[in-house]
């Protein structure tokens, strides 16, 4: 017995002297009687001061309050002056030395009820916190990347179905005029507004069409992009050689939406930055996977090089964008040979 | 002054232009009647390194036509790098694929409203001074006889 209690304390006493975790002892006064090396790495040496002076307000100094159901960081009901209440596990923020202000994990727990002895143990939290934030990105990212899609699909049905309807409506109306007996100067306006009003018509189905084709929806990729080729061509004189292989004729919502828009990014950057004429766009199935590849012989750039031209969002959200549907992006670029970009979808 | 009989004859004209101020460049868009849509693009040009622009559809509010075509105003960009971002040079196909570096552009007037556009432009930078500017806009309004390029104003 003696033995294994001499074991005992000689572990205890390594564990308090070598684990990352920081442990301090106070007594009834809230004095630190004792504190492991892992505490003192972590304190400002003036508050180390003023703990070794005795003054029990020295934990405040480093604590800037711990978290209940109202805060994220507050001193109402202090763990230290309520050691009545439970405080087995909490979190509280420190200042640290070097490193600012720091989220712990902690437990406070009295360990000698006679003399009023409590131990402060504290676990950094930082890593986790990261793990946590990257996690809470990802479904953000998702949740921003399915609403935008929501209220671009909303809008651009409103423009579609009502806004541009009520608009040939009035262009019908505007017809029935020439009909009517009126003299010529009448005529020739009404025919320049008949003009305008079919521009804007146009613009409007344009807008909509931008926003989000009704096209994908209704009919499917190889139309969508069939028409947006059309349009990047009749806007901008880029040609887009596109041919598509495909098994179904529709695929999955979700599936249909993220290669549209990464096949959209793709061909922008394309015009944007490659100074090509033309440009190969290829939709085919292979081995279980949708494939997208879009090809150029540009200029290409350097895919090492830091200074993005454009924003540098532009390949972030398109790889952000794939892996909402477990697909993999594979950008390749030689500066002078062009670049390709290829997407790969499982479809299982 | 233009014969109503016999085409006008653009090409001959844009090319003593093009001759008389040394452009590199110069092209002409002409409205489309409204059954077409007002569809807009590129029809005559001389010195183009390419067919690229001739495929795009020109919107009213877009790109250099469409600006002038909008407000029925002359524009002169005396310096691209100076004048448009590089980012926001795609916008303007024209520029970017004929790669022109100064230039300015004409709205040509028939009963009060845009019927066309004249580019002339240079692919070096600076070339467009507004001197230049002002006797382009001088001479083709004594060429292009049916149509003028200043806004009728009521005084």
């Amino acid at each position: 017995m003696l033995f294994q209690k001499l074991e005992l304390s000689s572990l205890l006493m390594k564990m308090f002297e070598n684990t990352a975790e920081v442990i301090f002892f106070f007594d009834r006064e809230g004095k630190v009687i004792a504190m492991n090396d892992a505490a003192k790495q972590i304190l400002n040496p003036d508050i180390l001061e003023q703990m070794a002076k005795g003054d029990p307000r020295a934990i405040c100094l480093a604590c800037k309050g711990y978290t209940n159901e109202q805060e994220l960081q507050t001193c109402l009901s202090c763990y230290i002056a309520n050691p009545q209440d439970d405080f087995s596990s909490f979190q509280v923020y420190l200042d640290t030395s070097g490193k600012g202000v720091l989220p712990y994990t902690a437990s406070f727990q009295t360990i000698d009820e006679e003399n009023g002895i409590r131990v402060f143990m504290l676990r950094n939290l930082t890593k986790q916190f990261r793990t946590q934030e990257k996690l809470n990105e990802k479904t953000m990212m998702k949740n921003v990347i399915k609403a935008q899609e929501d209220e671009r699909k909303r809008i651009s049905r409103e423009l579609h179905d009502s806004v541009a309807q009520e608009m040939l409506s009035s262009l019908v109306d505007l017809r029935v005029l020439k009909y009517m007996d009126v003299n010529k100067d009448v005529m020739a306006k009404i025919r320049q507004t008949e003009g305008s009003l079919m521009r804007l018509l146009d613009d409007i189905r344009h807008l909509s069409v931008e926003l989000r084709p009704a096209t994908l929806d209704d009919l499917g990729l190889e139309a969508a992009f069939r028409t947006h080729f059309k349009w990047i061509e009749q806007n901008y004189g880029l040609l887009t050689e596109f041919s598509a292989e495909l098994e179904a004729k529709r695929y999955e919502d979700e599936i249909e939406t993220v290669v549209y828009r990464i096949c959209q990014e793709a061909v922008f950057n394309a015009l944007k930055y490659a100074h090509v004429d033309v440009l190969t766009v290829r939709l085919y199935e292979q081995d279980g996977n949708l494939t997208l590849q879009v090809e150029d012989r540009g200029i290409g750039f350097d895919m090492n090089s830091r200074d993005a031209k454009g924003t540098g969002l532009g390949l972030y959200g398109m790889k952000e964008r794939a892996e909402l549907v477990d697909g993999q992006l594979l950008i390749q670029s030689q500066v002078g040979k062009g670049t390709r970009i290829r997407l790969e979808i499982p479809l299982a | 002054m233009m014969n109503e009989k016999s085409p006008f004859n653009y090409m001959k004209e844009l090319q003593k232009l093009k001759d008389s101020f040394n452009f590199d460049f110069i092209a002409l868009a002409l409205a489309q009647p409204i059954e077409h849509y007002f569809v807009h693009k590129w029809e005559y040009a001389l010195g183009n390194r390419s067919d690229r622009f001739k495929r795009i559809m020109l919107k009213p509010g877009k790109g250099i036509a469409g600006h002038v075509f909008k407000t029925g105003k002359a524009l002169l960009v005396h310096d691209v790098e100076k004048t448009i971002m590089p980012s926001e040079l795609f916008n303007y196909p024209v520029v970017a694929t004929e790669r022109l570096k100064s230039f300015g552009a004409i709205p040509l007037y028939q009963n009060g409203r845009v019927k066309g556009v004249l580019l002339g432009a240079y692919r070096e930078r600076q070339q467009m001074t507004m001197q230049k500017f002002s006797e382009f806009k001088q001479v083709v309004d004594a060429t292009f006889g049916s149509y003028y390029n200043e806004e009728m104003v009521k005084r």
